[in-house]
């Protein structure tokens, strides 16, 4: 009897680590909105980037009420050979920084399809570079 | 004589497309009615030239699977290249995005054009891309396409300009074009020097890695000799990699230069359209520049040329043979201190 209460004792003891733990994590980054600058040049293919669903997915990670404008002030997708190279320039409104994003695909079939993907990629890169300086938690939160 | 005949004949046949169409087109009687100016930059910062690889004609020997296998691997190396290359550019282009080359281009070209003696400038435009222009282009009217490129050179030394210039008449059909005027301008800024690695803040290390040797056995010696030898070789190596020279020059022109930068792309563009005007007005045939061509000095054999504009600051030289006979190019002179032979 003695010996079974020390090995339950044991293995409480031994085993307290493992009880799965699931840790939150509560992003601190605010929520993102993002427009179009007016005199911003898109080919036809570039017009409507598909970017809601990914922006939702951020935002409702979101516990801040501050949404943050972004505004594409540039974005392009240079052609070489065999490749497609998207670029996006993203600025915070009412803030002087400038966050780029891009990427690189192998150019199949030059399909308007392809020119989106890749350009689509280049603007989530930014908007991944914006979330990672925005999403720092003040010291005291 | 019938063999002779013959091989004279087959000679005729097979050399016809021998004899190279020279670059220029020259423009020979004024242009009455208006000519509107499209000017096309299609690229939206600053870029650079890269290495691209392109082995298709390897590959293709090994048929279609060789050759899908080449162009998968190629596209895997440029794209590597490219990413790299973008990295490089960033901050560059970040100290740029204010500087708009496009407006300046544009307002070039029409305090240059207007009241020449070969044309009489009707609009002026700026798009981003030739569909787009062409939209706008009506059958039978007179056209300057100007197409515009400006990037850095390969090692990120020196910025350049390349100018595509081509008069038509619109046709029914792009085919139906009649050129008029045709002639391509190249404008190279000065180059940065090549950067030099300080390793002076090496030789402590390098005397410590010296002594910590001294102290070992010949047999450890021998076994570590290999990695010893990778280290000193690092130490006290004085010049930089290609990679680790194209970072240090685009952290320059990001910081120090950036102002210069844009002075240089500004100066290239008065150039540039300042070389234009003239050009146009000049109605000597391409072919005509061919005996007055020689090799200046600095320059290959094979490059033969004619000075067009020689001062203390740039030459101006025009290409006098082969398919780029009448181009033109102007860049730093070949005095100058650092300068590099650019316009080959």
């Amino acid at each position: 009897m003695f010996i079974r209460l020390l090995t339950v004792i044991a293995a409480c003891y031994l085993f307290s680590g493992c009880a799965a733990t699931k840790q939150v994590v509560q992003s601190c980054a605010p929520k993102f909105q993002l427009l179009m600058d007016d005199s911003l040049h898109l080919v036809a293919p570039l017009k409507q980037p598909q970017l809601n669903k990914y922006l939702a997915g951020k935002n409702l990670n979101s516990q801040r009420e501050e949404i943050v404008v972004l505004k594409l002030v540039k974005g392009y997708v240079n052609i070489y050979n065999m490749i497609l190279e998207g670029h996006a320039v993203l600025k915070v409104d009412g803030e002087d920084i400038y966050f780029r994003g891009s990427d690189t695909d192998s150019n199949m079939a030059n399909t308007d399809g392809e020119w989106r993907s890749v350009f689509n990629k280049a603007v989530k890169n930014a908007i991944d570079k914006v979330e990672h300086k925005y999403s720092q938690c003040p010291v005291n939160v | 004589m019938i063999k002779k005949i013959g091989v004279l004949l087959f000679a005729v046949v097979f050399f016809a497309g021998c004899s190279t169409t020279p670059h220029k087109v020259s423009i020979q009687n004024k242009i009455e009615t208006q000519v509107d100016v499209i000017s096309i930059v299609k690229q939206q910062e600053l870029e650079a030239l890269f290495p691209i690889q392109n082995s298709a004609a390897v590959s293709m020997q090994f048929g279609l699977i060789g050759a899908l296998v080449g162009s998968a691997i190629d596209a895997s190396a440029n794209s590597s290249s490219a990413e790299k290359t973008t990295d490089k550019l960033a901050d560059i282009r970040n100290r740029l995005i204010n500087y708009n080359f496009d407006d300046i281009l544009q307002s070039n070209i029409e305090k240059s054009l207007v009241g020449h003696p070969s044309m009489s400038l009707g609009k002026v435009a700026t798009f981003k891309d030739y569909k787009q222009a062409k939209k706008q282009m009506r059958s039978g009217n007179y056209y300057l396409r100007l197409s515009t490129e400006y990037k850095l050179d390969l090692d990120f030394r020196v910025p350049f300009i390349v100018t595509y210039a081509t008069l038509i008449k619109k046709g029914a059909t792009d085919r139906k074009d009649e050129v008029i005027y045709k002639n391509t301008f190249t404008y190279f800024a000065d180059s940065l020097p090549e950067p030099k690695k300080d390793n002076v803040g090496n030789i402590a290390e390098i005397a410590k890695l010296k002594a910590a040797r001294a102290e070992l056995t010949n047999t450890e010696k021998r076994n570590s000799k290999r990695s010893y030898n990778k280290k000193m070789k690092k130490l006290s190596a004085t010049e930089y990699t290609f990679d680790e020279s194209v970072s240090e020059l685009a952290h320059v022109w990001a910081t120090t230069k950036s102002e210069q930068l844009k002075s240089y792309l500004t100066a290239g563009i008065q150039e540039v359209v300042a070389l234009l005007a003239i050009d146009m007005a000049d109605p000597i045939l391409a072919d005509t520049y061919k005996k007055d061509g020689q090799v200046l000095p600095g320059y290959p054999k094979s490059h033969k040329s004619v000075m067009v504009k020689d001062n203390e600051e740039r030459d101006v030289i025009r290409f006098s043979d082969g398919h780029r006979a009448g181009a033109i190019c102007s860049m730093p002179n070949l005095n100058a201190e650092e300068s590099k032979l650019v316009c080959l």
